[in-house]
């Protein structure tokens, strides 16, 4: 299935098949690698350390439990507080030790070890009651009883320290288990690596020796058969899986076997061609050789081998001295360099040809030989029998002479006869020719003038056609200027209105413009008489003021006044306000009524332009209205002409046919007069031929 | 419709407005400390700020319409006008106090102070109206007032107004001319 492929991508598609698998190899032992590495790390840093805390935890606990006893040994002794104070100080130093290590160890507990977990709640429960009954055993001391401390230490406290300490140990016995499932874990996953690599290790080799066996195979195998090919040139092998497809390997195969068979094609071809030219030669009735340059025979023919008496192989190779006498054999030793000297073919060239049954004649032919370089290398000889022919030829030649004397004498009495004949003749082709002139001139004069009176035809018919059409057309411009010319009126009209329009229009304009300045000035006034009102309003102001000190000096009894000199200032100011306002809009009034004054003068002016414009429009179209009459009545003229044209055309055109009829009918007549004119100088050349025939 | 909805909220307008005056003259007078002295003064702009002076002293306020300037007199005559027949000197307290000077315009007005013995007016920039105030609410002069004489002042208001003493520029020596015309 790979037959078909190229070398390189075979190579490639190898290589990264093996790549893969040690890809593989190497994805495998670096991730199991890593599993047993992470597990001994835990081992070293983790599990190590947790031993540790664990033994300082016992060191603390038994510390504790010297700490209680030491105090009691003090209670016994009545010692000062001074030590109890100091050893009770050891005691809390001892637990708190206890405590830091309990905390960091918790935390070192891994989440799945779950009966670790278990035993480190039990431991604490323990050192809680541990450390519960301690106190109490404290105290019993400090209060001095001694006794009864040391039976309660005996009795109750001291099994539930060992038991403190016997699960603190419980807690080691289960890290160590624990160590040892995780040292386990990483030599399974070591083992697992190992056999990993060994099995994948063993796939890649094996298949790498299976695909270098394969390539050399693909590779030698199609070598082999070309090289068999090349060397055996056997056709028949079976070559047909590598007739397909495009590897370097198979198109090897396929150049060769094509090349192979092309040739033996060709040799069978040249061993055909050969065999046929040795029969051709072979059936030649005469001799035919081939010499080299020394004399010597290189091909002869099966007629040559049987003059000589010898089998072709003899006759082969032998040189031409061997066969004749000394004289003869350099007589055509000379004949055959001269050929050679002079590079030229001497042919048929007719000789005698001694015998042994007698004198024979033969045409022999004698060809130099050169080969692709151009150097003549041999002779190529052909000789033929012509004995008897020449015998025939020679008796032929006596009755010729004969015949010829009789003929000769005949020939003198005739050439006197004739003489007479020729003379006669002459005349009469010369008139005949004559008159075959001159009729050949009329006739071609007669179709010269046909064709001129039928072209002229054609023309008047043409110019005819064009006259109706002009005329045709000079009718339709008339109406089209009539049309126009009622057009051009309706426009005058259309123009008049329109200049009637815009006067009223301007007439309007200026009754605006009028209105528009008597309502500025209106609002002019307005403002005097804002005026006076904000004056007014100010004098009540003041007014109002006054009235106020005048009720101040009243005294009680202007009061009531005072308060209405007050609202009549407030009123004053807000009609002062109002009066503000008004102004303001007023402003904005006379503004407007300013921009439309403006605006109204602009009007008035753009009107008066319009009637203006109207006005140049009308005297347009008046001028428009004069020209386009004068074209109707110049167009009514040409219409009357065009059609005295067309009936002079008409006339025309019957003249020309009749003319034309004249015409065709002198050109058959014509025709007919030239052909026997033709006959009669025809009959005469016949005459003069035969009597020229005659004269030999 | 548009001239409709307008005229409507006109009435509406109205109608506010002279609810709120009813209501304002409803308003019970604010009951005054009968304990302690009350006066009238007339407020007034000079310059940039506000002055008052007794209203028993002012015998009226009156527009500024024309006046006659007096040549050859102290420069804070301003000049004379005619009131009704009457003609009075008028006075210039700002050139008379060395205050900022200000252009004429529509709201200066002229008010009478006049007793037995005097009748002149002075100018005033603008005048606002009539207030009670509290005598109690009267201030000493505070040290920071410099130009004027502090004899013509008697004190300041809680609202800064500056009570003028009408009394003192009534007999007051510098302003008397009259006495010389006559």
């Amino acid at each position: 299935m790979f037959k078909n492929m190229k070398i390189w991508l075979r190579f490639v598609l190898s290589f990264s098949l093996i790549l893969a698998f040690l890809i593989a190899i190497i994805l495998v032992s670096f991730n199991q690698i890593a599993i047993s590495k992470d597990r001994l790390t835990r081992i070293t840093k983790i599990n190590n350390v947790y031993i540790q805390l664990a033994n300082d935890m016992i060191t603390a606990a038994k510390q504790t439990a010297i700490d209680v006893e030491d105090i009691l040994l003090l209670s016994y002794q009545n010692q000062t507080s001074e030590n109890v104070n100091m050893i009770k100080s050891n005691l809390t130093e001892h637990r708190k030790i206890y405590y830091e290590a309990a905390i960091k160890l918790e935390a070192l507990i891994p989440k799945d070890d779950t009966k670790g977990l278990d035993i480190l709640s039990q431991l604490n429960a323990h050192s809680d009651s541990a450390q519960l009954f301690q106190d109490k055993v404290t105290e019993l001391a400090l209060a001095g009883k001694p006794k009864e401390a040391t039976d309660f230490m005996f009795a109750v406290s001291y099994p539930k320290v060992l038991r403190w300490i016997k699960t603190l140990d419980d807690l080691i016995h289960d890290n160590e288990e624990y160590n040892v499932s995780h040292y386990n874990q990483a030599e399974q996953a070591q083992t697992t690596a190992r056999t990993w690599m060994l099995i994948l290790g063993l796939t890649a080799l094996g298949l790498s020796v299976m695909i270098a066996v394969y390539l050399a195979l693909s590779i030698t195998k199609p070598l082999k058969i070309a090289t068999t090919l090349v060397t055996s040139r056997d056709l028949t092998m079976d070559i047909s899986s590598y007739m397909k497809g495009g590897g370097e390997l198979g198109l090897m195969i396929q150049t060769f076997s094509r090349d192979i068979s092309e040739k033996k094609y060709a040799e069978q071809q040249l061993r055909l061609l050969s065999n046929e030219l040795e029969i051709i030669i072979d059936s030649i009735p005469g001799l035919v050789f081939y010499k080299d340059t020394k004399n010597r025979f290189i091909r002869v023919n099966k007629y040559m081998c049987d003059v000589y008496k010898m089998s072709k192989k003899q006759l082969e190779g032998t040189n031409l001295n061997d066969l004749h006498s000394k004289e003869e054999a350099q007589a055509y030793w000379e004949d055959d360099l001269q050929v050679i000297h002079s590079r030229q073919s001497k042919i048929n060239i007719d000789e005698p040809w001694v015998t042994k049954t007698g004198n024979r004649w033969v045409s022999t032919s004698k060809i130099p030989y050169m080969d692709e370089t151009g150097e003549v290398v041999g002779v190529i000889g052909v000789s033929l029998d012509v004995t008897e022919r020449k015998l025939a030829e020679e008796e032929l030649k006596k009755y010729r002479d004969q015949l010829e004397d009789m003929v000769k004498q005949r020939t003198a009495d005739l050439s006197n006869v004739l003489m007479e004949v020729k003379e006669t003749v002459n005349i009469l082709v010369s008139s005949s020719n004559q008159i075959l002139a001159a009729t050949t001139q009329v006739a071609s004069g007669t179709a010269e003038t046909a064709t001129a009176i039928t072209e002229t035809t054609t023309t008047v018919e043409e110019v005819q056609q064009a006259a109706k059409q002009s005329a045709e057309k000079a009718k339709n411009v008339a109406d089209s200027a009539q049309r126009v010319s009622q057009v051009s009126q309706n426009g005058q009209k259309a123009v008049d209105e329109t200049v009637k329009g815009m006067n009223r229009i301007r007439e309007q304009m200026d009754s605006i413009a009028l209105t528009i300045v008597r309502l500025s000035e209106q609002s002019q006034s307005i403002g005097g008489i804002i005026a006076s009102v904000t004056e007014i309003a100010d004098q009540s102001n003041l007014l109002a003021v006054n009235a106020a000190i005048e009720a101040a000096k009243a005294g009680e009894q202007g009061k009531g006044f005072a308060v209405v000199a007050q609202e009549i200032k407030n009123l004053a100011g807000q009609s002062k306000q109002a009066t503000l306002q008004v102004r303001n809009i007023l402003n904005d009034v006379q503004k407007a009524t300013g921009a439309a004054v403006m605006a109204t003068e602009q009007g008035s002016k753009a009107v008066e332009t319009g009637v203006k414009q109207s006005a140049q429009a009308g005297e347009a179209i008046l001028l428009l209205a004069e020209s386009i009459n004068e074209a109707v009545q110049a167009t009514t003229q040409i219409l009357a002409s065009s059609q005295q044209q067309v009936v002079g055309m008409d006339q025309i055109g019957v003249a020309m046919q009749n003319i034309n009829q004249a015409g065709t009918e002198t050109a058959v007549s014509m025709v007919q007069s030239e052909k026997s004119a033709k006959n009669l100088y025809e009959l005469g050349q016949k005459l003069k031929e035969m009597v020229e025939r005659f004269k030999e | 419709m548009q001239i409709c909805k307008r005229n409507k909220e006109m009435k509406k307008e109205i109608r506010i407005k002279l609810k709120e005056r009813a209501i304002a003259l409803a308003k019970e007078p604010v009951e005054k400390d009968t304990s302690s002295a009350n006066i009238d003064v007339i407020a007034f702009t000079l310059g940039a700020e506000n002055y008052c002076i007794e209203s028993v002293l002012v015998k009226e306020i009156y527009p500024l319409t024309d006046f006659t300037p007096l040549p050859g007199v102290s420069s804070y005559i301003f000049g004379i006008i005619n009131v009704r027949g009457q003609i009075l000197p008028v006075v210039d307290l700002k050139k008379f106090f060395n205050l900022p000077e200000r252009g004429l315009g529509e709201l200066n007005k002229v008010i009478i102070l006049s007793n037995e013995q005097m009748e002149f007016g002075i100018l005033a920039d603008a005048v606002h109206g009539t207030q009670t105030i509290d005598l109690e609410d009267i201030r000493g002069i505070p040290p920071t007032v410099s130009g004027i004489g502090e004899e013509y002042l008697k004190g300041v208001t809680k609202e800064s107004l500056i009570l003028l003493d009408a009394q003192r520029l009534l007999s007051d020596e510098h302003i008397v001319v009259n006495d010389e015309v006559n």
